[in-house]
């Protein structure tokens, strides 16, 4: 939980923050200052996600990630070395993660995020994960009002859907060296994730395969820093956070934000 | 910083190290461009020839080098005359604790070249205006996170500038996409433009929000905020009593900020106004704009990305003008700003003044200065009298301004000037003289 004693901000944190405490306030960087958060997944999206948590000056930011470093774990992911393949990825980020920001307590641990105790997730006061929320997925899409909504839904919602299955039912995300049976499998799916919430599998059309090989770095940025300022408006009780959802299209440079989950 | 990465192959490309820009650039998709071909020969485009100019390398600087890196950018300049300041250390991410005091350009030259092994970026420790046509034409693509308006309209003019006409005809390989970012605190927007093609920076100048300037009478005797009292204290007390002689006030000077903000206090007093602190006396004195790494982010990832669509030809650009703002729930809208029809940018239509002739060079000059679509800072008029050129009035030479300002009281018609002149006006707004041609009213 939050220290309860006013952290102190000392000079030298008072001049590094200077510019986003004229932002938030003093209040607000104190109590991010007294903050630990858990960042479970540090791929491309993860890195920037910590990068900016870690500038923000949080108290403690713990990198959990099972995963290994593979050969696409590099490319948009600017914390591990290329010479890193085979680590653990959490644990190939620490030291430069670290070095954005010697104030912050950055500690990597390399399990997964359910085999963790329950107590072991009180010692945090915010979580970031790149796991949903199973809640906001089970929307009855067969409702007049959700039919009613279906034309201003983004399509990535019923992507997230099939992307989401497809990790629940292969262990793993879609793998580029296995490029025709996963595409197959998640055309599969497609249909089968439509074909039970009852619409048309029109909705999402074949092409949207192509996209669910790879991470892009300036999308990851993108996505990075919303995700970022969400933590902080979380931790800081400045702002309320989105209402829940954001999608970014690298395409249009659109942002959407969304809601989806029992009203 | 060790040197990443080992070279398997002699080369500095080990074994699918681009696979994830590949994907994009060589097999088909439904969100390609119409005319896209796939092919390799994109990425070897990216890696070996696109020559990229970066301007800036603080909050969205620092960003951009590492987008553009990552996504496989080797060649790129970046041009910054600052230094590094603690306070630049919450968001300007390539610089440590340790590069304290040196130039922007050159830390974040030596972090991107040694991180991403064949990056080549070369920095200039350089104003954008110590460059001409010769150093801007080199490149392919211009990306800028600056920080003044000024400085935006002078890059604006400078590719304009760079534009050829055959039979009035642009002729498109002349034309470099300049993508510009922008930040404020929580509020950010991206644009691309294609100067002499889409809306450039002054066709659309009067988005940009007015700077917040208190009025005098506010300041001098109602005052309601605390920031109208750190004014009153800059603006009136200091000149008056020269609290370390003939000094002008520094604000990176903590002394000059604590009398300020002694004298700010007492003002406040008088008037029942609370909120005066040291912190937001510098802010006011040293015009501080709020800063934080994720906006940066955003926006930067945005600009990037257009680069690399443009780049490669492979995506159809952003059309072009994204805005951003997280300062309460999320908001962001993209639209298609338009050409101005008589930008003084980038039109090429001639620039009206009309004046009656009894009107007096002051006249001129405040509409130069005043006029939403101009906004000039300091504008230098010349013409052409009898066969030779005569400077009617410089502010920012003192022996000049001295010498002319006579003539801001003088009429258009005591001036020798006559229906039709075309008067020479030069700004910092832009790198080229605008024509404008005097029309007399009755």
């Amino acid at each position: 939980m939050i220290e309860k004693e006013d952290p102190i901000i000392s000079e030298e944190e008072a001049a590094q923050y200077d510019r986003q405490i004229r932002l938030w306030g003093l209040d607000a960087q104190k109590r991010l200052r007294g903050s630990r958060v858990l960042l479970a997944g540090v791929g491309g999206l993860g890195a920037e996600v910590a990068k900016n948590l870690i500038l923000a000056g949080v108290k403690g930011l713990t990198l959990l990630d099972h995963e290994q470093v593979s050969e696409d774990s590099c490319r948009a992911q600017f914390l591990v070395p290329v010479t890193a393949q085979g680590q653990n990825r959490a644990q190939a980020s620490l030291e430069r993660a670290q070095n954005l920001n010697p104030m912050v307590e950055v500690h990597a641990d390399p399990g997964r995020i359910e085999d963790k105790p329950d107590d072991f997730f009180l010692q945090f006061d915010a979580t970031a994960s790149f796991c949903t929320l199973k809640e906001a997925l089970e929307v009855d899409w067969t409702s007049e009002k959700a039919k009613a909504g279906l034309k201003r839904t983004p399509v990535d919602y019923f992507l997230l859907h099939v992307l989401l299955k497809f990790r629940t039912d292969k262990g793993r995300d879609p793998d580029p060296q296995a490029f025709p049976e996963d595409s197959q499998l998640l055309r599969q799916i497609r249909d089968d994730v439509l074909e039970a919430l009852a619409l048309s599998t029109d909705l999402l059309n074949d092409d949207f395969i192509s996209y669910c090989f790879a991470e892009m770095s300036p999308v990851c940025a993108v996505v990075g820093g919303v995700l970022g300022q969400e933590v902080v408006k979380a931790l800081s009780q400045r702002d309320a956070p989105h209402r829940n959802f954001f999608f970014f299209d690298g395409r249009k440079g659109n942002g959407v934000v969304d809601f989806f989950g029992p009203k | 910083m060790a040197v990443d990465g080992g070279h398997r192959d002699g080369s500095c490309d080990w074994d699918g190290r681009w696979n994830h820009v590949r994907k994009f650039l060589e097999r088909p998709g439904p969100f390609t461009h119409p005319d896209f071909e796939p092919s390799t020969e994109s990425l070897q485009f990216l890696l070996e020839t696109c020559k990229i100019l970066v301007i800036g390398a603080g909050g969205l600087g620092c960003e951009l080098l590492k987008n553009l890196a990552l996504s496989g950018f080797r060649l790129i300049h970046v041009v910054d005359m600052d230094t590094i300041d603690l306070s630049n250390l919450n968001r300007q991410f390539l610089f440590r604790l340790k590069d304290v005091g040196r130039p922007k350009a050159d830390v974040a030259a030596d972090f991107v070249n040694s991180r991403i092994p064949g990056c080549k970026v070369v920095p200039h420790f350089k104003k954008i205006q110590d460059f001409d046509e010769s150093f801007y034409r080199q490149f392919h693509i211009i990306v800028c996170g600056l920080d003044s308006i000024i400085a935006r309209r002078w890059m604006n003019g400078m590719l304009i500038s760079l534009l050829s006409y055959e039979d009035g005809v642009l002729d498109p390989s002349s034309i470099i996409p300049l993508i510009d970012g922008g930040t404020e605190g929580f509020k950010g927007n991206a644009r691309v433009i294609l100067p002499g093609m889409t809306a450039c920076i002054d066709c659309t100048l009067e988005l940009y929000p007015p700077q917040i300037n208190f009025p005098m009478c506010t300041i001098s005797s109602m005052p309601r905020l605390p920031e109208h009292c750190i004014e009153y204290a800059r603006i009136l007390q200091w000149p008056k009593e020269k609290p370390f002689g003939e000094t002008s006030l520094d604000g990176d000077n903590p002394q000059h900020i604590q009398w300020v903000f002694e004298r700010s206090q007492e003002r406040a007093a008088e008037f029942n106004i609370t909120g005066v602190t040291y912190r937001l006396t510098q802010g006011v004195v040293k015009r501080i704009i709020p800063a934080v790494a994720s906006t940066n982010a955003v926006i930067a990832a945005a600009c990037a990305t257009e680069v690399f669509k443009i780049a490669t030809s492979a995506y159809i650009p952003l059309n072009n003008y994204l805005v951003f703002n997280d300062v309460d729930g999320l908001y962001t809208y993209t639209f298609e700003a338009e050409r101005k029809e008589n930008c003084s940018a980038c039109s090429q239509v001639p620039q009206d003044l009309q004046f009656p002739p009894s009107a007096k060079l002051q006249e001129v000059l405040e509409y130069l200065t005043e006029n939403a679509s101009l906004q000039m800072k300091s504008p230098a008029i010349t013409t052409t009298l009898e066969g030779k050129n005569k400077t009617l009035y410089l502010q920012s030479v003192k022996s000049i301004e001295e010498r002319t300002r006579p003539n801001l009281c003088k009429t258009l018609k005591e001036l020798g000037l006559s229906d039709g002149q075309e008067l020479a006006v030069a700004d910092v707004t832009t790198p080229q003289t605008v024509l404008f041609k005097l029309n007399f009213t009755a």
